[in-house]
């Protein structure tokens, strides 16, 4: 009888303190039932997010420098010329049939002697299919223009030594300005140069190796807390991340950027009173906290472009960000055994380290290149020191718009 | 949101009222399960799967006793069939090598936090933990526990015999109970 009576009281104590043991799930959890029960209904940021990179991919589809129609007619010339010439590595198309007739001045000393010969046309602008006459062109300033001497070769046909140009270095010539025969020395006086103005062929210019961006991502916060106490439960709330950085690049697909950040990080807990102080008939009164911080950063990462072209890419980013904390920290502990909130903010911990990963399109138009993608940042250490009862690891999860410049 | 709302909300897979219900229960069935389970992690699995079986089986409540003890026996049932998938109780102390029981007065309790007692509860060894769990604070019956476990009746109440036995050192030694008079009784146990 009296081993049954402690067995029971044994037993009856297990049960109690089992009942009275709770433990608040992470959001992870919730979130896995929901899309295993409404599996149709995956988390809008995700529709938006793939709905606005399938824009930004169609916009930098529309913009792409060669029309596809273009692109047809380049392929098509590339294969029907037979002459080409190399100009720095690219080749360039020669027309047929285009053939110069020395002319006894040179157009652009504004002599004009006339030959009892025919002026046939020197060239063909492509685009327009003109036929162009030396003596009908003007001269021009060819520092005013950006133009690419294209060599001349020589094309003997049966009765004279005629000249044939390269014309155009792709379908986009715009203007033909002189002709010079640089093989007849008989005649080198009177033929003037033929240039080609490309405006797409240019060569490019320097690109300036560093760029400044600023940026915003709102952001949603989350706890990823270890409880010494079951009274509490961490809510997600909204934070907050703005920046500037400097960015070096590399190499062609690499860049090294660094900057100033700060950031603004909160999120909810809810506590329960402890029955001996809750005089209501529910066990447990809830009560709802609010625990923020401002932190200074010090972001220190990578870029790497993984594809694309011109004006559209896809890249991906890391940092690693070094972190003070520089206001906030309503924190919210347990007083002696049992929950009674008081407000502490000295037990922040000031300094803190900080990772963040992002994908992204880049768009570039106007001089500026635009950024848009989702960023994950993960903080190391917790958010107080040993001293306060919750550990937390804040995860913050949020999307990132930026603009940046490439400084000359 | 009272409880037959949430009820007549996840019979038409309301995800309000489901979130509602998850958040009314969830604290109290996660404390179940972390009983039942090696770590947080395996124990927040065991709660996914277990309330996800409970929205899919909403429908068979029949309102026959109280929601929370319904939902409780299923999440109860997940934790076991998440062990027996991973685990077969293989790591029961044989009862062979038993001695004579120490039978205690009642112990003297200090003020004993739930979270001291559950963690000294998930010391034991997983089948010694698994029937303590199921038969004192659970309240099935050895026969009940026989059939979930795949064991003999008789080997539940053993090992049940010895899990509180080894609780009660742990609680000793943690100095959660008082170390009272002891009163040995020789019992002969079953070799």
């Amino acid at each position: 009888m009296e081993r049954r009576m402690n067995t029971d009281n044994f037993e009856r104590m297990l049960r109690e303190k089992a009942d009275e043991f709770k433990m608040y799930p992470s959001a992870r959890v919730w979130h896995s039932i929901y899309n295993n029960m409404h599996p149709g209904r995956r988390w809008p940021s995700l529709t938006m997010s793939i709905v606005l990179i399938a824009l930004l991919l169609l916009i930098g589809y529309t913009n792409s420098e060669v029309a596809p129609d273009q692109a047809g007619k380049i392929a098509d010339n590339n294969r029907s010329f037979d002459n080409k010439t190399s100009i720095n590595g690219r080749s360039v198309i020669v027309a047929n049939n285009i053939k110069v007739i020395a002319a006894k001045e040179s157009s652009l000393s504004a002599k004009n002697t006339a030959t009892t010969q025919p002026v046939e046309p020197i060239a063909t602008d492509i685009n327009t299919q003109q036929s162009i006459y030396p003596n009908r062109i003007k001269a021009i300033n060819t520092a005013e223009l950006n133009i690419n001497k294209v060599s001349v070769k020589e094309h003997t046909s049966n009765t004279k030594t005629s000249h044939t140009a390269a014309v155009a270095e792709n379908p986009e010539v715009t203007k033909i300005i002189a002709v010079r025969n640089l093989f007849d020395a008989d005649e080198k006086d009177a033929v003037e140069n033929v240039v080609i103005e490309n405006n797409i062929s240019t060569a490019k210019k320097e690109q300036g190796k560093f760029g400044l961006q600023i940026y915003a991502a709102p952001s949603v916060v989350y706890g990823t807390e270890s409880l010494e106490d079951n009274s509490s439960a961490q809510k997600p709330s909204v934070g907050l991340e703005v920046g500037a950085s400097m960015q070096y690049a590399l190499f062609k697909k690499i860049k090294l950027k660094t900057g100033l950040q700060l950031n603004y990080t909160s999120y909810n807990t809810q506590g329960y009173q402890n029955p001996d102080f809750d005089n209501s008939n529910n066990l447990y009164a809830p009560v709802k906290l609010n625990n923020e911080t401002y932190q200074l950063s010090l972001p220190v990462g990578v870029e790497l472009k993984l594809l694309g072209k011109d004006r559209l890419h896809w890249d991906i980013g890391a940092t690693i960000q070094p972190t003070y904390v520089i206001g906030g920290g309503n924190a919210y502990t347990i007083a002696s055994g049992k929950a009674s909130y008081i407000k502490e903010s000295s037990m922040l911990n000031n300094w803190n380290l900080n990772a963040g990963f992002e994908t992204f399109i880049t768009y570039k138009i106007n001089g500026l290149t635009w950024q848009l993608g989702p960023q994950f940042r993960y903080q190391f250490m917790p958010t107080y020191n040993k001293n306060f009862i919750i550990n937390e690891n804040l995860a913050n999860y949020g999307v990132k718009l930026g603009v940046s410049k490439v400084l000359q | 949101m009272t409880e037959e709302q949430m009820l007549a909300g996840c019979l038409n897979n309301n995800a309000a009222s489901q979130e509602a219900l998850y958040a009314r229960f969830s604290p109290r069935m996660l404390g179940v399960c972390y009983r039942f389970a090696k770590n947080r992690e395996d124990a927040e699995d065991m709660l996914q799967e277990g309330f996800i079986k409970i929205f899919s089986q909403i429908h068979q409540y029949r309102n026959e006793g109280a929601l929370e003890g319904w939902i409780r026996r299923i999440i109860v049932h997940t934790c076991i069939n998440v062990l027996k998938k991973n685990k077969k109780f293989s790591d029961c102390v044989d009862i062979s090598h038993a001695q004579g029981l120490h039978i205690r007065e009642e112990s003297v309790t200090s003020i004993i936090q739930a979270k001291q007692v559950v963690e000294c509860i998930r010391l034991l060894p997983l089948g010694y933990r698994t029937v303590l769990n199921l038969y004192a604070i659970e309240g099935y019956s050895h026969r009940e526990i026989g059939t979930l476990l795949d064991i003999e009746e008789s080997t539940s109440r053993s090992q049940y015999t010895r899990a509180k036995v080894m609780l009660e050192d742990i609680l000793i030694k943690k100095r959660i109970l008082s170390k009272p008079k002891e009163k040995k009784l020789l019992t002969a146990i079953a070799r």
